[in-house]
């Protein structure tokens, strides 16, 4: 599974913007007819994924302060907003998705991810919520057989893409490993855009994935950079109101490459193939710094986040960290000295505070929610936190079997959920919410308790639980895709932006355990999302 | 968006945040009209954001429907019908608040002052009817 992760307590928004005008020496290219306001002359936009301003342990910093070079340069040149909130369900996908277009789930079509259940003549789909922009639910799972845009407006259009008021106004955009404005999927997001049959689609993998997914570039009209000499394509978007017509792109490291000049990542590595969607900044933001030099004006980029082990067994053996944990501050360290590099090789460029808008914002919330240190005084620079190994791991997600719960507790009403610590619920055969199955269900999910494997206390699974018409008022319900309803979502989690942890997580689907329990692991998913947030607010961002 | 002074093709869920901008570098009427911009920037969230005082309420009352045993599943009609209705008032205020608001932001449009207080009004009273609601159950 894709795993632009998953995320923070305090969903935070940076921005640091840039008004003034300044004159540097740029290349010729787009940017001369690039057209931006108030003397912006680049657009820096950042995801930077379950990056926490807060603290998870008051005595350990948080990670924004353990990468002092990107916090002073939010706090001393823009600002510093704490008070954002993701969508619901708050993850990666539909945050960024949000973030791009300034719009809620309902009017976009992915209110549920990172991936989204789908009615099928088998039962219940789970296509990724990760995709190119254009494909239609069936590119992404064809037994779906529903050829509504993945990403739809409630009218079933394609919703409007975010690069196009850029492209239109004369600027090339690139992006890098951020969701849905890069092709995302092999082979049919290859197919999708450089055809089928074609020399692009006849790679084998993982070359076609390394050559083709996970980064672009949307060019202005005539720019050279995506000619057709440099393997440019039509950048096909068939529902773009007012039409999207004379505009082509690049897609995939093969060519892009080579048209920024054969860069290499902060660490001397060429980014000649696209490493994966967890990019750790040193690779992220050296794609950023060759995409402005090459006289791209607007770059769109994620970062992986850094309680997850990025930086493989070279860092540790841990798959996730928990905080203060000396593998996670190492990896904070060298997350900031990429954020060093980047700012002073940028400025050394003329590219800065005065005159580009760098935006830095967060997908998803999440907080950590495992043990506490087994060395409760630690934290994390001076003295490395340790976490407990048993009766379970202290770092890692715990799951439970949720089904298995349901049919304990008397009610063996079949359903199938979305894996999450808000599972969302799908009752085959779409009975309707009043049906009394799908009452009983809810009623007995309402009941379920379980026991918190790192404090020993009896919880309450559910604190918090919503059928469509609830979900209508939180902006999930998606008009336009009908087999996409949703029968309940339930959630384990509080209501407020406290504090309170929350281990417990529903297993996945169909390969859960066939006994009801919970059971933990070390994967890498320690920090549960807040899903009762709320959309990004701010137009100036999208 | 707002400050890169481009305009979507499409209208926005979300809104400018007047609170990072410094009012004396908005253009004239937006200038003029900042605090009642500010502030039905402000309403317009509690009412419309999944995590607004509004969405927060319904919540609660939607948890007490879905868990709730009652004759003939009363309880739980009642209060969805209720949760329904005030989606549809919502969305309805939500609308005129949007085009308030986008009208201003891009389109140059000078805000109506007595329509923007009303509709603040009216945001202010569902989120006392809800809270309200929620807090008896």
């Amino acid at each position: 599974m894709k795993s632009r992760k998953r995320i923070l307590k305090f969903a935070w928004a940076l921005l640091a913007g840039a008004i003034l005008l300044a004159v540097a020496a740029w290349p010729a290219g787009a940017r001369a007819a690039c057209q931006l306001g108030n003397g912006i002359e680049h657009v820096v936009y950042v995801e930077f994924d379950n990056v926490h301003f807060t603290r998870d342990n008051p005595n350990v910093p948080s990670d924004l302060e353990q990468m002092p070079h990107l916090l002073n340069f939010l706090t001393q040149n823009g600002t510093l907003d704490a008070g954002d909130h993701a969508v619901l369900i708050s993850h990666t996908a539909n945050d960024i998705l949000t973030t791009q277009t300034g719009l809620y789930s309902d009017d976009d079509g992915i209110a549920v991810a990172n991936s989204f259940g789908v009615f099928d003549p088998s039962g219940v789909g789970f296509p990724s919520s990760f995709f190119y922009w254009t494909d239609l639910v069936k590119d992404i799972t064809p037994a779906t057989m529903d050829s509504t845009f993945a990403l739809t407006t409630p009218s079933g259009e394609n919703v409007p893409a975010p690069w196009v008021p850029f492209t239109r106004a004369g600027c090339d955009v690139g992006a890098y490993s951020t969701a849905n404005i890069v092709l995302e999927r092999s082979p049919f997001d290859v197919a999708k855009v450089f055809g089928n049959p074609s020399s692009q689609l006849s790679e084998s993998e993982p070359q076609r994935t390394n050559d083709f997914i996970g980064e672009a570039i949307h060019c202005t009209q005539g720019s050279a950079l995506c000619s057709t000499a440099n393997r440019g394509v039509t950048d096909t978007l068939p529902s773009e109101p007012d039409g999207y017509m004379g505009y082509q792109a690049l897609f995939g490291a093969k060519y892009i490459y080579p048209v920024l000049g054969n860069p290499n990542d902060y660490n001397g590595n060429p980014l000649n193939s696209f490493p994966g969607f967890d990019p750790v900044p040193a690779q992220t933001l050296a794609m950023v710094e060759a995409m402005l030099k090459k006289g791209i004006p607007v770059v769109f980029a994620y970062i992986a986040d850094a309680h997850d082990n990025q930086e493989g067994h070279s860092l540790s053996l841990e798959s996730t960290f928990g905080p203060g944990e000396a593998p996670y501050v190492k990896q904070l360290k060298d997350y900031d000295t990429a954020f060093e590099t980047f700012f002073a090789n940028l400025k050394s460029e003329g590219i800065d505070q005065t005159n580009t808008l760098f935006v830095f914002t967060p997908d998803e919330g999440d907080h950590f929610v495992g043990a506490t240190p087994a060395n409760p005084g630690c934290d994390g620079v001076n003295t490395p936190c340790t976490y407990p190994t048993s009766p379970v791991p202290g770092v890692g997600e715990l799951d439970i079997n949720l089904n298995g719960l349901a049919a304990a507790a008397g009610d063996s009403t079949p359903f199938d959920i979305h894996f999450d610590d808000a599972p969302t619920v799908y009752v085959p055969g779409q009975p309707l919410p009043t049906d009394p199955s799908v009452r009983k269900l809810e009623q007995t999910m309402a009941g379920l308790t379980a026991e918190n494997l790192h404090t020993g206390s009896i919880e309450n699974l559910m604190v918090a639980m919503a059928d469509p018409v609830e979900e209508s008022m939180l902006h999930m319900v998606t008009q336009a895709i009908p087999h996409a309803r949703r029968h309940l979502r339930t959630s384990a989690i509080p209501t407020s932006s406290s504090s309170r942890r929350r281990p417990l997580r529903a297993p996945l689907r169909s390969w859960a355990p066939a006994s009801p329990g919970i059971t933990a692991t070390s994967s890498p998913r320690s920090r549960a999302p807040l899903s009762v947030s709320q959309v990004r607010e701010s137009t100036i961002s999208a | 968006m707002f400050l890169t002074g481009l305009i979507d093709d499409y209208q926005h869920d979300g809104r400018v945040l007047m609170e990072l901008i410094r009012p004396n570098a908005l253009s004239g009427d937006l200038h003029a009209h900042h605090e009642t911009l500010l502030r039905l920037g402000q309403a317009y969230k509690q009412i419309n954001a999944p995590f607004g005082q509004l969405a927060m309420s319904t919540l609660a009352i939607s948890t007490s429907a879905l868990q709730s045993v009652s004759m003939n599943d009363s309880t739980y009609t009642q209060l969805e019908a209720q949760i329904a209705a005030w989606t549809a008032q919502r969305d309805d205020i939500a609308a005129q608040m949007k085009a308030l608001l986008e009208g201003a932001e891009f389109g140059g449009q000078a805000i109506d002052e007595k329509q923007a207080k009303s509709l603040i009004a009216q945001a202010q009273s569902l989120i006392g009817q809800a809270a309200s609601l929620a807090a008896s159950l």
